[in-house]
């Protein structure tokens, strides 16, 4: 069976005949809330049932965004041993999401009537090694055989293209789930599924929508949510995604909560709000046609799945960027759980005329001398994939070396994401005598294996990752306790100057700039309040008031907000004519 | 090391017949791939020579391998080549430069003035991408007559073609890389 473990929806198929289909629970609902509860004795519920205490009690929602990583990486979702609260006590992110694939499993053996054992879970594409690996652990204590683990634009192109076995062609995956996003590339051919490459944000989704319109409505009310109560906040979030959907189909929504107030928002309203969300999607949209080395032009479709693709506004930034109108076929909801069906079926022998060729969606790599990145496995590689890395001892007698292994784009060390780091065991020789040979595999479900072999002795380890990932993890916070201490004691005013002198640094020339390049496109008036705000800013400056310059830098930036906005849109009109054809 | 002529059955030639490649490869990989019980460790090793044989310069590697040439990126390289060092360097450096000024601008104002130059910084790269691609093709265009001469005879110009195509396709990947640089920092908002 395939199993779409959403960030605020889940999913389950199986392939009947050759057909992926979705299984439905008693209550025939194939769509199964992402919600945990768990109670004082340890009691639990999933889905809708869960999902009805939200507001009321503490319910686990969208763990998928906390599956794998650190607690410092998600500010406030975990505790610092990586736990979350619960009534029962606390629970790891794998636990909870074992919850809800252990509900999975009941509704299939349910709908099936015989016991199910295995399942392909399906993960953002974007996820690294270590979100994949908990996905599998979750799984795994779910008493599941996870076959596989797959990406979910993957299994979208799948579902997409099963019935168009015939026809080869590229297609792109736009894939805007609750929490995450993912873009892939992909080429169909004779069967053979093959990405060519994929882009992504693993924070990125309706829940961000969500939050964006919650803080529109609380500010217009003149609330302060960072004091408000956590289940007040979860009925406000609740609100905001009722606002989301009616958006969708209509042109205006009101945010309405008894006791509080009400706020009217128009689609014009929201799409504001949808801006640098959207900048992002698009990022990785030309990312992955870049990757793949693809024109959008040579794409026979665009294909959108996910429940935010619904959102107009994204529809068309995708028709935008793709140069033609998306292909909404596939149900945005069901269409990854029946593609991980699919995957299921080919791994179980039943589907044969097709096979899936994906890639690793990050660069793999190791840390070098001056903490720079050495790429081992580049992006968008195809897996299973591996690669070797010769190392040798730097003096006599030495008996392991530390390896530190990173997965990113980045090329400082430091700003990569951080799988851990492992021992290299040496055979005691003389000074670069000994040879050990490190092999790199990532697996078909895009889990990183590590395997050293002494060249004199021919003996194989199998190297375990991540141990050390906490000591440096402490370390790092440390560091960041104690640079903040000083900060503190630091004069605030003098460091307060400083910024606002060096923005007003930036922004004096930038306004010659700007004027001598788009100044005939403003009104007089609005020139002439851009040079008043300027006279203030050197005023300030001269004067040396902490106050008086901060706030003159703010009205110069604000009085320049059109100016800038012009420039943006003349060179972003300019670059994306010319990148089209 | 397996031979990916051979391998594939395919005839020892620079230039194949149209999609043969493609298609062989194709058929053999979805043949061992893991999801289907081939063998560990074979459907990577199947991939590498499939890479190999499916690019223009992996196989002007593999049959100045087969002649029994170390391959070396080293030597001389042609005049028409070096042409483009200086220029490459230089726009790489000018895209460097503005991704990190754009990270730092703190004003909306700041930020606009540094986009204004993107389009200029765009064409310069289209304009070398243009160029590099077109001398990339008129290499490549060599290859009929090395079939033909017999790739004995042409060694050495075809170890000068293998040095030149090495820094062209670097140097492609390299502004194809800025190019996404760019994008991204100017989508970064």
């Amino acid at each position: 069976m395939g199993i779409d473990l959403g960030t605020t929806q889940s999913a389950i198929a199986v392939v009947d005949s050759g057909f992926p289909i979705l299984l439905a629970d008693d209550k025939g609902r194939t769509l199964t809330p992402s919600a945990v509860w768990i109670g004082k004795n340890g009691e639990t519920e999933v889905g809708h049932e869960a999902l009805r205490r939200a507001g009321v009690d503490r319910v686990v929602t969208s763990v998928k965004s906390l599956m794998g990583r650190r607690a410092d990486e998600v500010a406030g979702g975990l505790s610092s041993d990586g736990k979350l609260e619960t009534m029962a006590g606390p629970r790891s992110p794998e636990e909870i999401s074992a919850e809800i694939l252990r509900h999975l499993k009941g509704i299939a053996e349910s709908r099936l009537e015989t016991e199910v054992s295995k399942a392909v879970i399906t993960v953002p594409a974007y996820f690294h090694d270590a979100q994949r690996a908990a996905t599998k652990k979750a799984g795994e204590l779910a008493g599941l055989e996870v076959v596989r683990i797959l990406s979910e634009p993957t299994a979208a192109a799948l579902s997409y293209g099963l019935d168009r076995l015939s026809e080869n062609a590229r297609v792109a995956v736009f894939d805007l789930g609750g929490g995450t996003f993912d873009v892939s590339v992909l080429e169909m051919r004779e069967g053979v599924f093959e990405v060519l490459a994929t882009a992504g944000d693993t924070n990125l989704g309706g829940d961000d929508f969500d939050r964006a319109i919650v803080e529109f409505a609380a500010n217009r009310l003149e609330i302060d949510l960072r004091t408000m109560d956590p289940m007040e906040l979860v009925r406000w979030t609740s609100e905001g995604r009722r606002v989301k959907h009616q958006l969708s189909e209509e042109e205006e929504a009101k945010f309405r909560l008894p006791f509080t107030g009400e706020v009217l928002m128009t689609r014009e309203d929201f799409n504001r709000l949808m801006a640098t969300f959207l900048d992002r999607m698009e990022s990785a949209c030309r990312r992955a046609l870049l990757d793949s080395n693809v024109l959008a032009s040579d794409l026979a479709e665009v294909v959108m799945v996910g429940g935010s693709s619904r959102i107009p506004v994204v529809k068309d930034r995708v028709e935008r960027v793709f140069l033609r109108e998306p292909d909404l076929s596939q149900h945005p909801d069901e269409a990854i759980a029946r593609g991980a069906s699919i995957q299921a079926g080919i791994l179980a022998g039943t589907v044969r005329e097709v096979i899936l060729l994906d890639v690793t969606p990050l660069s793999l790599g190791i840390e070098t001398m001056g903490g720079l990145m050495n790429v081992l496995i580049a992006r968008n590689t195809t897996i299973p994939c591996k690669a070797g890395e010769m190392f040798t001892n730097a003096v006599d007698g030495q008996v392991s070396m530390k390896v530190r292994v990173l997965q990113g784009e980045r090329e400082l060390a430091a700003d990569n994401w951080e799988l851990g780091s492992f021992e290299v065991p040496f055979e005691s020789a003389r000074r670069g005598q000994a040879r050990v040979g490190v092999e790199f595999r990532i697996d078909a479900d895009g889990i990183l294996s590590v395997l050293a072999r002494d060249v004199a002795t021919g003996l194989d380890t199998v190297i375990e990752v991540g141990s050390a990932a906490v000591d440096v993890h402490e370390a790092k916070v440390e560091q960041m306790v104690s640079e903040s201490v000083e900060f503190a004691i630091e004069d605030m005013n003098a460091r307060v100057f400083e910024e606002a002198r060096m923005k007003a640094g930036e922004l004096l020339p930038a306004v010659e700039v700007a004027l001598d390049q788009a100044g005939e496109l403003l009104d007089d008036q609005e020139v002439l309040e851009i040079k008043e705000a300027r006279k203030r800013v050197e005023q300030a400056i001269d004067e040396k008031e902490v106050g008086l310059l901060k706030a003159a830098v703010e009205n110069l930036d604000e009085a320049t907000e059109t100016l800038a906005a012009l420039l943006v849109q003349r060179a972003t009109e300019a670059l994306f004519s010319s990148s089209q054809d | 090391m397996i031979d990916p002529f051979e391998r594939f059955g395919l005839p020892r030639r620079l230039v194949p017949d149209s999609g043969l490649i493609e298609e062989v490869t194709r058929k053999e990989l979805k043949r061992v791939h893991p999801d289907v019980g081939g063998a560990e460790g074979e459907f990577e090793q199947l991939r590498k020579a499939a890479d190999q044989i499916t690019s223009p310069i992996g196989r002007l590697g593999l049959a100045l391998e087969f002649l029994g040439n170390r391959l070396d990126e080293r030597g001389s390289v042609p005049g028409e080549v070096m042409d483009f060092f200086s220029p490459v360097a230089d726009i790489l450096q000018k895209v460097d430069c503005f991704v990190r000024e754009r990270g730092q601008a703190m004003s909306g104002l700041g930020k606009a003035v540094l986009d204004a130059r993107v389009p200029a910084l765009k064409g310069e790269l289209e304009k070398l991408i243009t160029g590099i691609t077109t001398l990339e093709e008129s290499y490549l265009g060599r290859f009929g007559r090395f079939d033909e001469e017999g790739w004995e005879t042409c060694q050495d110009e075809m170890r000068e073609v293998y040095r030149a195509l090495s820094f062209l396709r670097k140097w492609l990947a390299q502004l194809r890389e800025a190019t996404g640089k760019i994008f991204e920092a100017l989508l970064a908002g």
